[in-house]
């Protein structure tokens, strides 16, 4: 026992021992504490941090080689710069930089600026020379620190080094790699485009500049997670967006500190203003056409590198019933659906609760022949009514889990399953009752109406809270529910803005897109809090309409005559 | 306590004791679909009430998805049951009911409510009182006032009905109603027009037609189509909270002539001269009573508009002979007749009316609304003897308003 306590003793005061002679030494020998095994990551992070390139070549590739470690995929190729064989190294990341590229800038290389031998005075102005003559790439950065030439090379890009100079050329040699641009599998339109997000931040970025072409759309580009260095973009168009909402999102994301960033969502976290909220305060979409009409109102989009989910800010709660196909399908069908859509979300939450608020407590609501129905559905069903509907509720939520989860070829096997066993088999023992099974199936089926996934599971979340509640204290309960879900969702707040905005605030003029949509050119403003800095999109009084010009005149459409000298005009 | 924990604990208490009351699960209740109130010859409420078989409902009509397995085991099962008991007052008896029901009443359930004419005669205000103060009855249930055994009414098989009461409420609420041959109406507007002065009540009148004892048993349907047992028959009319008389189908056509009620409803033109019978379909009727006050002397001027359709000529002969509705002659001489029918009718209710000392038109009502000052002086002391010699003029205005587009029936030239 003391013998194993000594000994990690020992070895914990090995270790400080090196960092410190490590410290020590790297203020001689730069670079070289990094030799050492034993330092964590934060230690190895601060040093490589402090690392610059030096003149020689020789020591950067050795502190090079102790940066980045072995790895095979790291490429350094030496070579001898023209006919002054000029040692000059090429790294670059394997598969992420374009070979292709990297070949014609070692032919660029092949050229001899001065014809002499060159001296140490020369060195400098080879590197001037090259980099303004020679090079053959689409952007040039010189990096001076070794953090500075990774982020490059992680980037893609290759770095030449040349002896003599403590300075890294940084060239544009990306490589494309990673999914084709495809139709997002979540939020799938009958009518509108089919293209979606895909991993790559810039390609993503690319998407919306394709459609949104002004020179206003600006960019920034935040580094976020200090091992997984994953570009953030926040994109909003200048002089549209609030300036104020500009700089709290810089702020809420510049004072991220965390190592790491897998998903969009990481950032949610630490960016939304209500950690608590069940309902998203953070809109994200795989969808570009939706990004592009949000920005268009003033929000502002973050796109994070290696996922296709951008999100968008502020957000309110009329987004997430919103579905592209509302504004390209015609407007009445375009309303009618989206009414239906807020129906079915409603019915989603509490329809579960209130059947079984009403069948426990309020007999004298139900209709008579309904009740009898009823009645005879639940004879022989030894459970209370909300344990059937929660137990019920529960295994659908299973098979949904379950349907996510399986590979799609199984996928229909759960389907199956669910459907005939647990529905049909459970009804047949009589452990369950046919209006349960019922109320569930058109539960689900109310929640798949939801545009957005994130709300859906949300509404998946506060069901079970409204079946408790309808069980406990019947209606009244859910009046109660409904009451709390109401004061709190209009307590939220999404960068500051309004979550339930032109409800709660009252915004009569933002109505026109809410529970029913207005025809293009009747939607003639922004919505008034987001786009408030420029209230107006468009002229008014665009309706379609006969040519004033010519009304009365005895003109038809097939009448070609007598328009001709009309256009002439 | 913080303040917030004191706001939480405010809201979790007011919940729960705000929150709903009683919970219960459905297979723990019965609903009672109809209740029938006797009184016997001691004065003891005798409380007649219906149930269905919860388990047999979905057997019952076929369809039976899911657990039809379990329930519909034994086709043989009765669909419905009926209970009864006494008390000294009517709450009492409802109560004496449940030592013997296996299940918890509920009563807001109730369809139909029947009173035996032994208890209408009686009065009803006990009802009446019951039906205001009670939580679960509804007053707005159809009511009516049996001729005949109330047991024996409720515990008969309904031909088409499952269950006798939800049968009997649907002969009132569509067929009935449809065929303007009743005085209908919910139970809450009689215990409102209980309460005006100058009005009297009816109540629909339920015929139980002869004992069967056969038609007694499971609740199938016979082979045979046993007569109907039971049948809407006119009304019954008050005064005050007791029953004073019936009305026949006549006496009810003319009552509802009267306050503009006739909906729908046959009405024969015999046309000696063609030797047929001409029937029209009333289509609306609209009546305006005014009291016309002259002095001590008050009358009542009654218009009354009415509309029919011609539905068909039936010939005695059984023969089809040509008719031209086009015809102003034609035309004026069934109106004629639709008006001499309308008049008989009406003349008829207010004679039976007077005879029975009931002013179930509410004429004194309207003077009581129109004339407070007259009631008030005079005539509300003793509306009784004035409405017994009251004159009314009859002002009546047919109309055919539909004679269709047949002008001759279709036979072959």
């Amino acid at each position: 026992m003391s013998g194993v306590c000594r000994e990690v003793l020992i070895n914990e005061m090995k270790r400080l021992l090196d960092i410190i002679s490590s410290i020590g030494f790297s203020k001689g020998k730069p670079g070289l504490g990094l030799k050492n095994d034993r330092l964590d990551i934060s230690e190895r992070e601060a040093i490589q941090k402090e690392l610059s390139l030096k003149t020689s070549l020789d020591e950067n590739l050795r502190i090079f080689k102790l940066f980045s470690g072995p790895s095979p995929d790291i490429i350094v190729r030496e070579l001898k710069f023209g006919q002054a064989k000029v040692r000059t190294a090429i790294i670059h990341v394997d598969t992420l930089a374009d070979t292709a590229l990297i070949e014609g800038l070692i032919g660029t290389l092949s050229v001899d600026p001065f014809q002499t031998p060159v001296g140490e005075v020369h060195k400098r102005e080879i590197f001037r020379e090259y980099k303004e003559r020679l090079l053959r790439s689409s952007k040039a950065k010189e990096a001076e620190t070794f953090t500075d030439m990774w982020q490059g090379l992680i980037n893609g890009n290759t770095a030449i080094i040349f002896d003599g100079m403590a300075k890294a050329l940084i060239c544009e040699t990306q490589a494309h790699i990673g999914r084709s641009i495809e139709e997002p599998a979540t939020e799938t339109v009958i009518r509108g485009a089919r293209e979606g997000f895909v991993e790559n931040a810039e390609t993503n970025i690319a998407l919306i500049r394709k459609r949104l072409k002004t020179p206003n759309l600006w960019v920034k580009k935040f580094i976020i997670g200090h091992l997984t260095q994953t570009d953030v973009s926040v994109l909003y168009i200048k002089g549209l967006a609030g300036e104020e909402l500009i700089s709290e999102v810089y702020r809420r994301i510049n004072s991220i500190e965390m190592d790491a960033v897998i998903e969009s969502g990481n950032i949610e976290d630490m960016i939304e203003d209500n950690p608590f909220a069940i309902f998203p305060l953070v809109f994200r979409t795989e969808r570009i056409d939706r990004v592009v009409s949000m920005l268009l109102e003033g929000r502002v989009c973050i796109i994070t590198d290696g996922t296709p989910f951008v999100m968008v800010v502020p957000m309110n709660f009329p987004m997430l019933l919103q579905a592209p196909d509302d504004y390209y399908e015609k407007v009445p069908i375009g309303s009618f659906l989206r009414i239906l859509r807020f129906v079915a979300f409603t019915a989603s939450i509490i329809l579960p609760g209130t059947y079984v608020g009403i069948i426990t407590f309020h007999h004298e609501l139900i209709p008579t022949e309904l009740l009898l129905r009823l009645t005879a559905a639940k004879e022989g069903v030894p459970f209370p009514v909300v344990f059937e509907v929660f137990m019920m509720e529960l295994v659908f939520e299973f098979l949904r889990e379950a349907g996510v989860r399986l590979p799609k070829a199984i996928g229909s096997a759960v389907t199956i399953v669910g459907a005939l066993v647990l529905g049909e088999a459970a009804m047949r023992a009589g452990l369950v009752s046919a209006p349960v099974v019922i109320i569930v199936s058109f539960t689900a089926i109310a929640s798949f109406t939801v545009p957005t996934f994130s709300f859906g599971i949300a509404a998946r979340l506060i069901r079970f809270i409204f079946i408790i509640l309808g069980g406990v204290l019947g209606l009244f309960g859910i009046q109660f529910g409904l009451l709390v879900m109401l004061v709190l969702l209009s307590g939220l707040r999404s960068f500051g803005y309004p979550f339930l905005s032109p409800i709660a605030p009252l915004i009569i003029s933002d109505w026109k897109d809410l529970y029913f949509r207005v025809w293009r050119w009747a939607d003639v403003t922004r919505p008034k809090l987001e786009g408030g800095r420029e209230p107006i999109r468009e002229k008014r009084g665009q309706e379609p309409r006969p040519d004033k010009q010519n009304e009365g005149r005895n003109e038809t459409y097939g009448n070609q005559k007598d328009e001709n000298p009309r256009k002439d005009k | 306590m913080r303040p917030a924990g004191i706001l939480i604990a405010m809201a979790i208490v007011s919940m729960i004791v705000g929150g709903c009351w009683d919970r219960r699960e459905p297979e723990e209740l019965i609903a009672a679909l109809a209740i029938g109130f006797d009184i016997d010859d001691e004065g003891l409420y005798d409380v007649v009430i219906q149930y269905s078989n919860p388990s047999t409902i979905t057997g019952a009509e076929g369809g039976g998805q899911g657990g039809s397995e379990t329930e519909s085991g034994g086709g043989q099962t009765r669909t419905f049951w009926t209970y009864s008991a006494k008390g000294r007052t009517p709450f009492e008896a409802i109560r004496n009911l449940a030592p013997e029901v296996t299940r918890l009443t509920t009563l807001s359930h109730i369809q139909i409510l029947l009173i035996s004419e032994k208890l209408a005669r009686h009065g009803i205000g006990p009802i009446v009182d019951l039906y205001e103060r009670n939580m679960e009855l509804r007053p707005s249930v159809i009511s009516v006032v049996v001729e005949g055994d109330l047991k024996h009414c409720l515990d008969m098989d309904l031909p088409l009905e499952i269950i006798p009461a939800t049968g009997l409420a649907r002969l009132f609420r569509l067929i009935a109603s449809e065929r303007s041959m009743l005085t209908n109406g919910k139970f809450l507007d009689k215990i409102i027009l209980l309460g005006r002065p100058g009005q009297e009540v009816t109540i629909t009148r339920l015929q139980v037609l002869g004992e069967s004892g056969d038609q007694k048993g499971n609740g199938t349907q016979h082979t045979g189509s046993p007569s109907p047992p039971v049948r809407v028959h006119g009304g019954s009319a008050f005064r005050g909270e007791k029953m004073v008389g019936w009305l026949d189908i006549d006496e009810s056509r003319g009552w509802n002539w009267i306050m503009g009620k006739v909906r729908r409803g046959p009405m024969l033109i015999p046309v000696p001269e063609r030797n047929s019978i001409i029937t029209l379909d009333l289509i609306g009727s609209k009546s305006v009573v005014t009291p016309v006050i002259k002095g001590k002397d008050i009358s009542i001027r009654l218009e009354i508009k009415a509309c029919s359709r011609i539905e068909d000529e039936t010939n005695l002969d059984g023969k089809i002979e040509k008719i031209d509705f086009g015809d102003p002659d034609i035309i004026r001489m069934l109106r004629e007749g639709f008006s001499k029918d309308v008049r008989e009718k009406t003349e008829i209710a207010l004679a039976r009316a007077k005879d029975l000392k009931a002013d179930i038109f509410g004429f004194g009502n309207l003077v009581y609304r129109k004339h407070p000052k007259v009631w008030k002086d005079w005539a509300g002391d003793n509306w009784g003897e004035i409405f017994e010699n009251i004159e009314v003029e009859i002002d009546i205005e047919t109309k055919i308003s539909r004679p269709g587009l047949i002008m001759s029936p279709g036979i072959h030239h």
